[in-house]
C-alpha cells in the first residue's frame, strides 16, 4: 500500500517535471513561464518534502519523522500565493471549479474502495467517468468564459483610452481656435483700420468707384470679424466662460422686436412672415434676453434663408409649465438622419450646403448651450427632406436652475 | 442730429427703418416716388439720402441722373447712398457713373445694421471733408491746427502703432510711442501727458499691471487712460472702467482709429 503512494508520488513529481520543461521549451507558454516555474517548483517542493517524511518514516519506522512532510505544505502555499499576486496566476473561479470537480472526484473514487460487489463498482466507476468528462468540460467553459470577460475588459479599456484621447483632441482643439482667433485679430483689426483710414481720404482723395471696392472690402473683412468671434464664442462656451444676465422677461415683444428686423429680409423673398401670439398674455420668464434674442433670430434667420418659396410662423404658446415658441418654414426640411446632429459644433445638413454658402455651422451649437443654460431645451422637428422644418425651444416657467443677476455658468 | 431722407415706398418697411433710425438719433423723412425725392433735396438741407432704386414715376437711376444732369438746380443735394438689391457690377458702375457715393445692400443687412452701416458712411463723408481741407491746407504750407495735447501712446504691435498714431497726429496731437508696458510706464511717469492710450496684452508687463503701476506714481496718479485690447473680455473691459483704472476700454476689433480719435476728442471735450 506505502509502496504503491510512493510511487505515484514520484509519478507525479517527475509528471510535473516533465510538465514544466515542456512549458519551458514551448513557445505557446512564452512570457508566462515564470509563472509556470513559481507553481510547478512549489508543487515539487511539497511533494518532494511531504512524501521524504513518509518514505522516511517508513523506512526508519520512526512515523514521527512523516509529520515534518506536512511543512511542505506552507511552502507550496508560499508559492502559489506568491504566484496568484505576482502573476495573476490563477483566478479564483478556475480554482473553485476545479477544486470542486477534484473534491467530487475524490469522494466518488473514495467511495470505489468501499463498494463491494462487481454492480456498484461498475456503477461508481461509470459515474467516476462522467464526473471526470463532465468535470473537465465545466471547467474548460469556465476556463473560456473568464477569458472572454477579459477580453471584454481589455476592449472597454482601450475604448476608455480612446475616449479620453478624444477629449483631449477637443481640448486641444478649443484651445487652438481661441488662440488662432486671438492672433487672427490682430492682422483683421489692421485691414480694418487701413481700410476705413484710407475711405476716409487720409492718404489722399480716393476716386468713387475704388471707394466702393474697398467699402466692399470693409464689409467682408467685418464679417470676417464676426467669424472669429463666433469661432471664439464656441470655444468660451466649451471652457464654461460664458456670462449669463437673468433677467424677468415678458416674451411677446421680444418677439415681436425680432420679426421687425426680418420683416424686409422675408418681403424680399416674397415669404410670409407671421407671428401667433397666444390669447392671453404669457407670464414673465427668467431669461437672459440677449442670448435668447440671440437664439431666435438665428432660427428666424435659418427659417428665411432655407425656405424659397411659402412662409415662415413663429408661433408662442404655453404647454404645461413651460413656454414653446416655435419657428416654423415650409423650406428644405431635414432628412431625419441629420436631425440628430444639427446641434453639434460645424455641423451644416447636406440640404444647407447646397443653397446657401455662409454660414459656419455654428448657430445652432451655440443656441443649444444658451437655451440649456437658461434651464430649457430646444429641438427640430421635419417630415423630411423638402418638407419644411420647424425648430421648437421650450423654457420653463420657472427656471430653477438660475437667479436673477450676472452669473458664470459652467457648460 | 442728422438727417436723412429716405426713400422707399411700402409704408410698412419704411415704418421698420424709420424706427429704428429714429431710436438712433437720427431725424428721418420718408418719401415714396422719385419726382418726390428730388423735390425733398431741391427744398431741404439732408446729411444723407437712401435711395431705393425701385420707386414708382421716377426710378432711382433716373433720379441720379437728374441730380447729376441738373446739378445746379440742387445745391443742397447732399450724399447719396442707394439702398437696394443690387447684384450686378453693371448696374453698381452705372449708378457710380451716375453720382451714387455709397451702397448699402437691403438683404444683406438687418435693419439695425443698416443703421451702422448709415453712421460708418456719414463719419467717412464728414472725415473726406476734414482730410481734404487738411490736404489742401498744408498744400499751403500750414500745419494742421495744434490741439496742444500730448498723448503717450504704448503698443508692441509696429502696425498698430503706425495706424492710430498716424491718425491721431492726423488730428492735430502730439503723439509719443512706446513699444512695450516697462519702457511705456518709464516714459508715463515722467508725466508731462494729457492722456496714455495702452495695449493690454504686451510682452514684460501687461497693461493692466502697468496702470496699476502708473497710479501709484506721482504724476500717474490722475492721468486719463484709455486701453486697448485685442482679447480682453467684455466684463473684464467693464471691470476696469468701473474701478477707475481706465477712463475707456476698447476692443481693437471693434473699432477704426477715427473712433478712437473720436473718444479721445470727446474726452478732452468733456474735460
Amino acid at each position: 500500500m506505502w509502496k504503491f503512494i510512493y510511487i505515484s508520488e514520484a509519478l507525479y513529481v517527475f509528471l510535473i517535471l516533465f510538465e514544466l520543461i515542456r512549458a519551458l521549451l514551448y513557445k505557446k507558454y512564452l512570457g508566462r513561464k515564470k509563472e509556470i516555474l513559481a507553481v510547478c517548483l512549489g508543487v515539487i517542493f511539497f511533494l518532494g518534502f511531504f512524501s521524504w517524511g513518509n518514505i522516511i518514516g517508513s523506512l526508519s519506522s520512526d512515523w514521527s519523522v512523516a509529520q515534518y512532510g506536512l511543512f511542505g505544505m506552507p511552502i507550496f502555499v508560499a508559492f502559489l500565493a506568491y504566484s496568484i499576486v505576482k502573476y495573476q496566476i490563477l483566478d479564483i473561479k478556475t480554482l473553485a471549479v476545479q477544486v470542486l470537480v477534484a473534491a467530487i472526484t475524490i469522494l466518488v473514487g473514495a467511495q470505489f474502495f468501499f463498494v463491494r460487489t462487481p454492480l456498484n463498482r461498475s456503477l461508481t466507476l461509470l459515474t467516476l467517468v462522467c464526473i471526470l468528462v463532465f468535470g473537465y468540460m465545466l471547467i474548460q467553459s469556465v476556463k473560456r468564459e473568464i477569458q472572454r470577460k477579459e477580453e471584454l475588459q481589455k476592449m472597454a479599456d482601450s475604448l476608455a483610452r480612446a475616449n479620453e484621447r478624444l477629449k483631449d483632441l477637443d481640448n486641444t482643439k478649443s484651445e487652438f481656435i481661441s488662440i488662432a482667433s486671438h492672433q487672427l485679430r490682430t492682422p483683421l483689426t489692421a485691414i480694418k483700420g487701413y481700410i476705413s483710414l484710407l475711405l476716409e481720404g487720409s492718404y489722399g482723395k480716393v476716386p468713387p468707384n475704388i471707394q466702393d471696392v474697398m467699402n466692399k472690402l470693409y464689409s467682408v473683412n467685418d464679417r470676417l470679424i464676426q467669424l472669429v468671434e463666433d469661432l471664439l464664442n464656441v470655444s468660451r462656451i466649451e471652457a464654461g466662460r460664458i456670462q449669463y444676465n437673468f433677467e424677468e422677461t415678458q416674451l411677446e415683444p421680444l418677439v415681436a422686436d425680432l420679426i421687425d428686423g426680418f420683416k424686409v429680409a422675408a418681403k424680399d423673398k416674397k415669404l410670409t412672415l407671421k407671428l401667433e401670439l397666444p390669447e392671453h398674455g404669457l407670464p414673465k420668464l427668467l431669461v437672459d434676453p440677449n442670448k435668447l434674442k440671440e437664439v431666435l433670430s438665428n432660427l428666424i434667420d435659418n427659417a428665411i434663408k432655407y425656405t424659397k418659396e411659402g412662409s415662415v410662423a413663429i408661433l408662442l404658446q404655453q404647454s404645461g409649465p413651460a413656454i414653446r415658441i416655435q419657428v416654423q418654414d415650409t423650406g428644405i426640411g431635414m432628412a431625419p438622419e441629420n436631425k440628430a446632429h444639427l446641434f453639434e459644433k460645424f455641423v451644416r445638413s447636406k440640404e444647407t450646403s447646397r443653397m446657401v454658402v455662409g454660414g459656419a455651422g455654428l448657430g445652432l451649437f451655440v443656441g443649444k448651450s444658451f437655451v440649456q443654460a437658461m434651464g430649457g431645451r430646444i429641438w427640430a422637428e421635419s417630415e423630411g427632406p423638402g418638407k419644411g422644418s420647424t425648430f421648437i425651444v421650450e423654457l420653463p416657467l420657472v427656471n430653477t436652475t438660475s437667479k436673477a443677476g450676472k452669473i458664470e455658468k459652467p457648460k | 442730429m442728422p438727417k436723412i431722407l429716405f426713400v422707399e415706398d411700402d409704408p410698412f418697411i419704411a415704418e421698420i427703418y424709420i424706427k429704428k433710425f429714429e431710436s438712433s438719433g437720427f431725424e428721418v423723412k420718408n418719401v415714396a416716388t422719385g419726382k418726390a425725392v428730388l423735390k425733398a433735396i431741391q427744398e431741404e438741407d439732408f446729411d444723407l439720402t437712401l435711395l431705393d432704386l425701385v420707386i414708382p414715376e421716377l426710378s432711382g437711376m433716373e433720379v441720379l441722373e437728374q441730380l447729376q444732369k441738373n446739378a445746379q438746380d440742387y445745391p443742397k443735394r447732399s450724399k447719396v447712398i442707394v439702398f437696394s438689391n443690387l447684384s450686378s457690377p453693371e448696374d453698381r458702375q452705372r449708378c457710380l457713373d451716375l453720382g451714387a457715393d455709397g451702397f448699402i445692400s437691403k438683404t444683406e443687412f438687418s435693419p439695425s445694421q443698416v443703421v451702422d452701416e448709415v453712421n460708418r458712411f456719414l463719419r467717412q463723408f464728414n472725415e473726406q471733408n476734414k482730410n481734404h481741407a487738411r490736404h489742401t491746407s498744408s498744400e499751403n504750407g500750414e500745419a494742421a491746427t495744434s490741439k496742444n495735447k500730448k498723448i503717450l501712446f504704448i503698443e508692441d504691435e509696429p502696425v498698430f502703432v503706425e495706424m492710430f498714431t498716424k491718425r491721431l497726429r492726423d488730428e492735430g496731437y502730439e503723439v509719443t510711442a512706446k513699444h512695450d508696458g516697462i519702457e511705456g510706464l518709464k516714459e508715463a511717469s515722467l508725466g508731462g501727458y494729457d492722456m496714455v492710450i495702452s495695449d493690454i496684452m504686451m510682452p514684460g508687463l501687461n497693461g493692466k499691471d502697468m496702470v496699476h503701476q502708473l497710479r501709484e506714481t506721482e504724476e500717474g496718479k490722475n492721468v486719463p487712460v484709455i486701453l486697448l485690447s485685442a482679447s480682453v473680455e467684455i466684463d473684464e473691459m467693464e471691470e476696469l472702467s468701473k474701478a477707475g483704472i481706465a477712463n475707456h476700454v476698447f476692443m481693437k476689433t471693434q473699432i477704426t482709429p477715427s473712433d478712437l480719435v473720436y473718444a479721445v476728442n470727446n474726452f478732452f471735450a468733456a474735460q
